[in-house]
């Protein structure tokens, strides 16, 4: 592992992190005290744009076109003298993915480093990383790191004499997925419900307490020292035309090796999962995965040449989502799975719009049925009719969508296995003497 | 913004829209129906129920289109969209069938059954047949006090119920709690909803999640209700209402749409506060008059009780709680000079100067205090004494966000986007107020301060305003307020009388003209203490008389042969008044419906109708003359109020015999036209009927029919509003009785009647206002402020803090709100405190003298700090009094003894209250049963 093909991760150590005088022999802070000295906020914002950088947090969004959405506000309008945000979303909830936690744990620093270069490039004057409540070790070491990064005027006033000023403070969520929707992140943060707004306006215009505001994942900003140290030829060589650098992809299910692993963003699926992960388990064949965490839709073993980024994953009718495969083996119960994915969904509605709110449940309510060997093909249809019910601009924001993608895939995908628990009355993998 | 108006294609047919309107409104303005729940006309759109989702198409080519919700889109020129394709109607059903999923379906128990938004959303989206196999979520209901009952296993989710209360009206004690499919909206535990608009919620909430109390105990369908267009008795105001009633008890009361006033919101004191119309301290019997019948009263029985007196002088005390006619009758027949407006003297120079500031201003209503961007508080705790103002207060504060949501292009009406660009930015409120103000929490500055404190700071503020200052002199803060005035489009200045102090409302109203000097756009408005005050300041000349004057004049004055007091409960009134009175021989006539110190006093009693059984006018703070309408007619021998002043003007022989005949409302307006100078009431010829109750009536004829299956006679009243459901159309504009549209049985069926949401009734009257001219008494001396003598608390003041429940005895007589125990408390500064060697939570013995008089009270409040409180003055709240004329006496620490005993009358008082309300309710069902049938025969001449 070298910084140059394992920027991200070259520094983790789960067990003992480097600390700050570790980390600065490891040429931390390097890249941000660069680009604090030698760039203007706007050459740096250039430097990101050019460097293709999009958002890992699942939707693939560029992330200099996200920053250059911040108002610009000629000098003598009052506007230009509020503060701006940039928060660190690092509430990592989706169901088979734990990318995150590896920062996070491994190499605290980074992160704060990563924040102060976004920082200063935005011109936020306050930092939050808004971390998953049971986080309880990355919060640990994350508090520990922010605590000698400010003895060490990395944070506070006049960052090494810079002239810029950050103030980061860390959050610890009280628990809800739907805090991984920037906007509801912002409101749980406010002190809120949690709750996702209505936009426009966005975060960008007016976030948190109703000024302009950055929210990112934290592997995107990790991204951004390296960009810095290696330049954006280096960063953009390491994946196809369409992305750049490199991605953290992890692997979850009855699989030899389950696990993360930095790769150079479009590895195929079936070099992840066989090479990396090591294959399925002994006696187990491999049934259908989702590419990205539990809201993306199912695919299938035809599906392994695929490459692993955000465009041709789209393709092939799935989403790269957190790039955290789930793997189905042909021994487990898809209709059991995804009403267990449902049931997390149905979970963690925040309760706002109906679709949502009451169309999870009630599609759970019939998968348990099925799943029981209680019920009705017509049970099938009114699934169907839930998932439109679900999608896509009928809801208030991307949960319910969410929830339908696996459950959609599924009906089509794994039709006989539905037919089958509706026909036998009963679960067939449990007949057969199978985990269900 | 302009209203500009755009071409949309609406299932392929054009309509015009407001271009500054959310799609749903603009459906909703072209009276299609579109079902919808969590939007609001007066709280715009959030986009949580997506009930209202319709298909928007890009072109004329476009025949897929996508779903969108209507509430948050906006009209754009061109625009196309369908209602009634399949997909949006799907869709609409599907969420409906998805909220179903949880609601009971306990219609024919739910207090809101048959006028409820929920089915009739239910009913339009055609969902009638249910596939949900599943259990349904069931919740534990809370206690939320006197008014609103709770019962949230209705609930649908909507949100509106804390957006109201908590975003709209700034309550603080209602919230959303769990998440999911079960989201849970109540208090934190059982108890009182604080908030004095806890009752919209019953308006507000689409299903029957919240209810009112008062009504569900005593229940009728809203096709049983026989009701009327009112106008709220209880404060300045003036809000509109609707007044239901079944079997001679009124039974609830709703808001009535008005544009410029109340819009769709009235506060509790409206909604609640008429109980006293159905309590056993109305008046139904005569007193001092023998009735020759035994089948009622005669007009001869009153000529002949006046037998004594004819053509005698009389003096008499007319009230703000009095209909315009009523008393403006009063002054006719004892005359200008022997005719007191009803005012104390201490309130009597309050009266005279705000008929002078009426002169010169024209107070703003509320639709227009919203439009402020600066608001200006002096001395009066507008949330207890005017609610539904401080309601309008709270939203002019949003404007600065407003603005500058619409800088970025987000309209007003996305409510949710508005608030988050708005954050914790509020216009500019600055309030000087001698005690805590629920509205403090959202001002920019509030100073609590004695009211001459206050007086002087008015002062400085005239200083600055009118460039008679120097710099140095000005308090740095009177600089900021005036900074932000100057700057501010629209600022508006609000007083009132309550703080009593009358250097302070001399200085509030030369502040206001001193403002409106400087400030071309400026705007004001002072608030009044009763419902037709401004109506008794038409009537308040150079002589007119105080109360105390009168009365002491009746007492004295050998020329006078009595004192008739019409709806005036004369707190001031003494035993020792009483007796002489009494001793003097005089005949003291009351006319009232309730029983008081003075219908005990007088020789005779005249029982008067109350607002409810009343056709007149009122006119609130601004001089907006007003008509209410009886919901029911009274039972003889209780009358109109003008109909017993009829019969007194015959009896007595004054004025001419023409006013003998007058038997009906308008020929009394005929006469008034003839005999009365600037006569301010036109009344509006009405050719059609409007039925009083709605056509679905359901028993009509078998109502009685437990006393006699003959079908009984209705109440011919000669006004356009029929007791029956003989009628025409609802649609008389500002006069609404109740409010109906096909397929709408809710109160929301009101968008029908309107011009757009949120806009004028269709069939508005022009509105009418008092015309006041200049007073002459600019020059009236500045009455003694009356420090009482050798107390050791001369250099203190207090204030009282007096909260909307207590203000009117009406209302606090009432067992609902004796039940609503307000804990007493007086509130020092801490060096106040460290002086008087008190600590906080102790109990205390506050004794205090009445102004100018040797009256002494005491009372037991716990002592507690306020650090913003200055160290000469002090704010005290107790349940006892409800008047701010106390002067401090002393505080000292109480004596348990003493306090014990306090404590136990409370708790008596409590379990009286309870008991009288149960006994209360018994009444009004055995009623039912036993409805007189006289009831529905009218008129004196009837019996």
């Amino acid at each position: 592992m070298t910084p140059l093909t394992h920027p991200l991760t070259h520094l983790v150590d789960v067990n003992n992190p480097l600390n700050f005088k570790g980390y600065c022999q490891q040429k931390g802070y390097a890249a941000a005290k660069k680009v604090l000295f030698e760039y203007t906020p706007a050459e740096a914002l250039d430097t990101v744009k050019s460097s293709g950088l999009k958002g890992r947090g699942g939707a693939g969004f560029p992330t200099g076109m996200k920053w250059s959405f911040l108002p610009e506000f000629e000098e003598d309008d009052p506007r230009a003298k509020e503060p701006k945000y940039l928060i660190c979303n690092a509430d990592e909830m989706e169901p088979g993915t734990f990318k995150d936690r590896l920062l996070l744990e491994g190499v605290p620093h980074q992160l704060i480093e990563s924040m102060i270069i976004a920082g200063y490039i935005i011109g936020a004057t306050r930092a939050y990383i808004f971390l998953r409540g049971e986080y309880h070790l990355a919060a640990k070491r994350i508090q520990q790191a922010i605590d000698e990064a400010y003895q060490a005027s990395w944070l506070g006033n006049d960052i090494q004499q810079s002239g810029y000023s950050l103030e980061l403070h860390l959050h610890t969520s009280a628990g809800r997925y739907i805090c991984g929707e920037e906007t509801a992140l912002i409101n749980a943060l406010e002190g809120k419900r949690a709750t996702p707004r209505a936009k426009p306006p966005f975060p960008q215009v007016a976030g948190l307490f109703g000024k302009p505001t950055i929210v990112n994942n934290v592997e995107t900003l990790s991204n951004l020292p390296h960009i810095f140290a290696h330049g954006v030829e280096w960063f953009q060589q390491h994946a196809p035309e369409s992305d750049a650098g490199t991605k953290i992809y992890g692997a979850c299910g009855r699989i030899k090796i389950p696990g993360l692993w930095e790769l150079p963003m479009g590895v195929s699926i079936g070099r992840l999962l066989n090479d990396h992960a090591g294959g399925m388990c002994e006696g187990l064949a491999l049934k259908g995965l989702l590419p990205g965490g539990a809201s993306t839709d199912f695919l299938l073993p035809e599906h392994l040449d695929v490459a692993m980024d955000y465009d041709s994953i789209a393709k092939a009718g799935s989403r790269l989502g957190t790039g955290g495969l789930i793997v189905l083996d042909d021994k487990n119960c898809p209709v059991a799975m995804v009403k267990n994915i449902m049931q997390f969904f149905a979970q963690e509605s925040c309760g706002w719009c109906t679709p949502c709110r009451d169309g999870t449940p009630w599609a759970l309510e019939i998968l348990t049925r099925i799943e029981q060997g209680k019920g009705t093909l017509t049970d099938i249809d009114e699934l169907y009719r839930l998932c439109d019910f679900m999608w896509i601009g009928k809801t208030h924001c991307a949960l319910a969508p969410g929830a339908v993608e696996p459950l959609r895939s599924a009906l089509n995908y794994f039709t006989d296995d539905f037919i089958q628990h509706i026909e036998e009355h009963c679960c067939p993998y449990q007949q057969r003497g199978h985990h269900g | 913004m302009d209203n500009q108006l755009l071409t949309i294609y609406i299932n392929g047919d054009a309509y015009q829209v407001d271009g500054n309107d959310n799609l749903l409104a603009a459906v909703l303005s072209n009276k299609l129906n579109l079902p919808y729940f969590c939007w609001h006309p007066a709280m715009g759109s959030v986009g949580a129920c997506r009930q209202c989702a319709v298909t928007q198409y890009q072109d004329e080519h476009d025949k897929k289109g996508r779903i969108v919700m209507a509430c948050t889109t906006p009209v754009a020129e061109g625009m196309r969209i369908s209602i009634n394709d399949h997909a949006s109607q799907e869709f609409r059903e599907q969420v409906i069938g998805a909220m179903m999923t949880n609601h009971p379906h306990d219609c024919p128990v739910c207090a809101e059954g048959g006028e409820c938004h929920l089915q009739d959303m239910t009913v339009m989206t055609g969902h009638t047949s249910r596939n949900y196999e599943g259990l349904k979520r069931t919740f534990t209901n809370q206690d939320l006090g006197q008014f609103v009952g709770h019962e949230m296993n209705r609930c649908i989710t909507c949100y509106r119920c804390v957006r109201f209360y908590k975003d709209y009206a700034g309550g603080e004690d209602l919230g959303v709690f769990g998440s999911k499919n079960q989201v849970y909206f109540g208090r934190q535990e059982d108890g009182q909803l604080e908030s004095e608009f806890s009752g919209n919620l019953v308006e507000v909430c689409p299903t029957g999640v919240f209810t009112n109390k008062h009504f569900s105990a005593h229940y009728a369908r809203k096709w049983d209700l026989q009701s009327a267009p009112s106008i709220c008795a209880n404060c300045s105001v003036g809000c509109n209402l609707s007044v239901g009633e079944r079997y001679g008890s009124v039974r609830r009361v709703m808001n009535r749409y008005h544009h410029e006033l109340n819009g769709y919101f009235i506060c509790d004191h409206g909604r609640f506060g008429l109980s006293y119309v159905n309590s056993n301290k109305r008046l139904t019997r005569t007193k001092g008059i023998d009735h020759s019948s035994p089948m009622g009263l005669k007009k001869q029985d009153v000529v002949r009780a006046l037998l004594h007196y004819r053509k005698k002088q009389f003096l008499a005390i007319g009230s703000g709680r009095a209909s315009i006619e009523s008393n403006q009758l009063l002054r006719e027949i004892v005359g200008v000079r022997n005719f007191s407006t009803g005012f104390s003297a201490t309130q009597l120079p309050f009266a005279k100067q705000h008929a002078d500031y009426l002169s010169r201003h024209q107070p703003v209503s509320l639709a227009e205090i919203e439009q402020a961007d600066f608001v200006l508080i002096i001395d009066e705790d507008i949330t207890q004494s005017a609610a539904r103002i401080a309601l309008s207060v709270r939203q002019a504060l949003r404007n600065k966000g407003i603005a500058r949501a619409q800088s970025m292009g987000i309209p007003s009406w996305q409510d949710s986007a508005v608030r988050t660009i708005a954050g914790e930015q509020k216009s500019p409120l600055y309030i000087f107020t001698s005690v805590a103000t629920k509205l403090d929490s959202v001002a920019s500055a509030r100073y609590l301060q004695s009211p001459e404190e206050t007086k002087l700071a008015v002062e400085q503020l005239i200083a600055v305003l009118t460039n008679k200052h120097r710099e140095h002199e000005i308090n740095p803060n009177i600089l900021q307020i005036a900074d932000a005035l100057i700057q501010a489009k629209k600022p508006l200045v609000i007083s009132g009388w309550s703080h009593q102090h009358h250097g302070l409302f001399s200085s509030s109203i030369a502040l206001i003209d001193a403002v409106s000097a400087c400030h071309s756009n400026s705007c004001s408005l002072m608030t009044a203490p009763e419902a037709n005050t401004v109506g008794q300041l038409y009537l308040t000349t150079e002589i007119t008389q105080s109360v105390e004057q009168t009365i002491e004049q009746t007492i004295t004055d050998s020329d006078i042969a009595g004192l008739i007091v019409l709806e005036h409960e004369l707190p001031s009134l003494s035993k020792a008044q009483i007796e002489r009175l009494n001793s003097a021989n005089k005949l003291c006539i009351a006319i009232d419906h309730s029983d008081g110190k003075f219908t005990q006093a007088a020789n005779m009693v005249l029982p008067a109708t109350p607002v409810t059984e009343s056709h007149g006018h009122f006119a609130n703070y601004q001089g907006r003359v007003q008509s209410f309408y009886a919901v029911t007619p009274p039972i003889l021998p209780i009358q109109n109020a003008w109909q017993w002043l009829c019969l007194l003007a015959s009896g007595l022989e004054k004025l001419s015999d023409e006013l003998t005949v007058i038997n009906s409302f308008s020929t009394l307006h005929e006469w008034f036209e003839k005999h009365v100078d600037r006569w301010p009431i036109k009344l509006d010829a009405s050719d059609t009927s409007i039925a009083r109750e709605p056509h679905r009536v359901s028993g009509r004829t078998a109502k009685m029919a437990n006393q006699t299956v003959h079908e009984a006679k209705t109440t011919q009243s000669e006004e356009a509003y029929r007791f029956s459901m003989e009628g025409g159309a609802i649609d008389t504009g500002d006069n609404m009785p109740y409010v109906w549209a096909p397929g709408w049985n809710s109160n929301q069926a009101i968008t029908f009647y309107q011009q757009r949401p949120n806009g004028p009734l269709m069939n508005r009257q022009s509105a009418k206002f008092l015309s006041f001219n200049e007073q002459p008494f600019h020059q009236y001396q500045s009455v003694d402020e009356g420090k009482p003598a050798n107390t050791e608390h001369n250099d203190v003041s207090l204030a009282m803090s007096v909260p909307w429940f207590r203000r009117f005895w009406l209302t606090r007589s009432q067992a609902e709100f004796s039940m609503m125990v307000q804990a007493n408390v007086l509130y020092v500064s801490k060096s106040y405190a460290n002086k008087q060697q008190l600590a906080v939570k102790q109990w205390v013995k506050v004794s205090l003298s009445k102004k100018n008089q040797s009256t002494r009270q005491e009372v037991f409040a716990q002592l507690m700090i306020d650090d913003d409180l200055p160290v000469n003055h002090l704010y005290l709240q107790a349940d006892e009094l409800h008047e701010n004329h106390w002067q401090l006496v002393s505080v000292t620490l109480a004596d348990e003894q003493a306090l014990e005993q306090w404590h136990k009358q409370v708790e008596n008082r409590l379990k009286s209250a309870e008991l009288e309300q149960k006994n209360t309710l018994t009444r009004l069902k055995e009623k039912d049963q036993t409805i007189p049938i006289r009831l529905v025969s009218g008129g004196l001449e009837d019996a």
